[in-house]
């Protein structure tokens, strides 16, 4: 009975016991600044192009990148698809081989790029034989340029 | 069961005892009354600060105004304030390394790593101040972060110190002081003190402190204890059989 009595008066005691808060002197805080950028970026790719007769080399333009804000670890690649010969407008059987060649005289295909700035002049060429077996009449043809936003 | 009873009667007659009081010719006495109010604040920092892309003239640049508020009822003691400081690098990276540099600035001020953006006052009322974060229009895109540290502090007013004259004598105070508060403080070098609501001097005689180009026909002829002393005035000491 003591025990009992005891144990509850010590309960009521510590119940009754108040604590004080203070505030504190010094305290901190963080915050995050964030902001989003998307990627963006221009290229300009060759407009349509005449050949003259027998022109064994003819400026094509280039493919320029005008404007870029792109992730570090991005690039932006260009592919160039072509079948490589220039259709008579009467009979597409008839046909003069070409290429497209960049600065270097290497065939295009593709190329990455980076910065504002980054370009690749293009040049399509055309042998003086291919010319000689040609027969008269107007020829064209579509290249294809494709403009992607890759992993380096 | 006998034990229970008896401590059952016990709390009885504790609770029914009584005290008689007689009614005295003439009594005093005094009572300390004191209580004790905690000072009390709160200061509401957002977690995130999102800058928004602003084009003008065809510049681009990545701003945004950041508030800092304290809840209305800051209380702190007499003198205090809290002051806001900020810790950065003021740079933002992504996460594949790019980085961007921001600025931010209190009323129009550039602030450094650890200046303060913020001071807030005893007020009922809420409070507020706002900074601005700026960044020019980086090289890469990406998604930018930077975490930035405010620290929030309980400080003391600074200390203003004027000066007057007690004859020829130059002594200083902390402005707003009183001659009371004067005469406990590190100020008094001269050996002053107060009684009476007076100020007096003595070193082997007495002198009393009076407002100089005053006359004893003068209602403020004698400098009183609870006075405020004036910057830059003059004050004199009076031999107390002329006073």
């Amino acid at each position: 009975m003591k025990k009992l009595f005891a144990l509850i008066l010590t309960v009521v005691m510590i119940a009754t016991m108040s604590t004080t808060a203070f505030a504190a002197n010094t305290t901190e805080g963080e915050a995050d600044i964030t902001t989003s950028i998307a990627p963006t970026y221009t290229v300009t790719i060759p407009a349509d192009v005449n050949v003259q007769f027998n022109a064994t080399e003819t400026s094509f333009g280039a493919i320029e990148v005008e404007a870029s804000q792109i992730h570090p670890d991005k690039c932006i690649k260009v592919e160039l698809t072509s079948d490589g010969k220039l259709e008579n407008s009467i009979d597409a059987t008839k046909v003069i081989p070409y290429a497209i060649k960049d600065s270097e005289g290497a065939a295009f295909a593709s190329a990455t790029y980076l910065t504002e700035g980054d370009k690749t002049e293009l040049s399509i060429h055309i042998t003086a034989n291919d010319w000689n077996a040609a027969y008269a009449g107007d020829y064209s043809d579509t290249v294809t340029f494709t403009v992607s936003y890759e992993d380096k | 069961m006998k034990k229970l009873f008896a401590l059952i009667l016990t709390v009885c007659l504790l609770a029914s005892m009584s005290v008689t009081a007689f009614a005295a010719n003439t009594t005093g006495g005094s009572t300390e009354v004191s209580f004790n109010v905690d000072p009390t604040y709160t200061v509401t920092i957002p977690a995130t600060v999102e800058l928004q892309k602003i084009e003008d003239n065809g510049t681009v640049t990545y701003e945004n105004d950041y508030t800092l508020t304290a809840q209305a009822g800051v209380r702190l003691k007499k003198g205090e304030y809290i002051e806001v400081t900020v810790a950065s690098e003021f740079k933002m990276t992504t996460a594949e390394g790019a980085t961007l540099d921001y600025t931010i600035t209190a009323e129009n001020a550039t602030i450094a790593t650890g200046g303060v953006v913020a001071e807030f006052a005893t007020d009922k009322a809420e409070q507020t101040a706002t900074i601005h974060i700026a960044a020019n229009d980086p090289d890469y895109a990406g998604e930018y972060k930077d975490t930035v540290t405010f620290t929030i502090a309980v400080k003391d007013a600074p200390v203003t110190t004027i000066n007057f004259t007690i004859g020829e004598d130059t002594y200083q105070a902390e402005e707003g002081m009183t001659w009371a508060q004067w005469i406990e403080s590190a100020y008094n070098n001269g050996g002053f003190y107060s009684a009476n609501e007076s100020v007096y001097w003595g070193e082997g005689f007495w002198f009393i402190l009076c407002n100089y180009g005053k006359t004893p026909s003068d209602d403020d002829y004698y400098v009183n204890a609870a006075d405020v002393i004036q910057a830059n005035t003059d004050y004199v000491r009076v031999e107390l059989s002329e006073g």
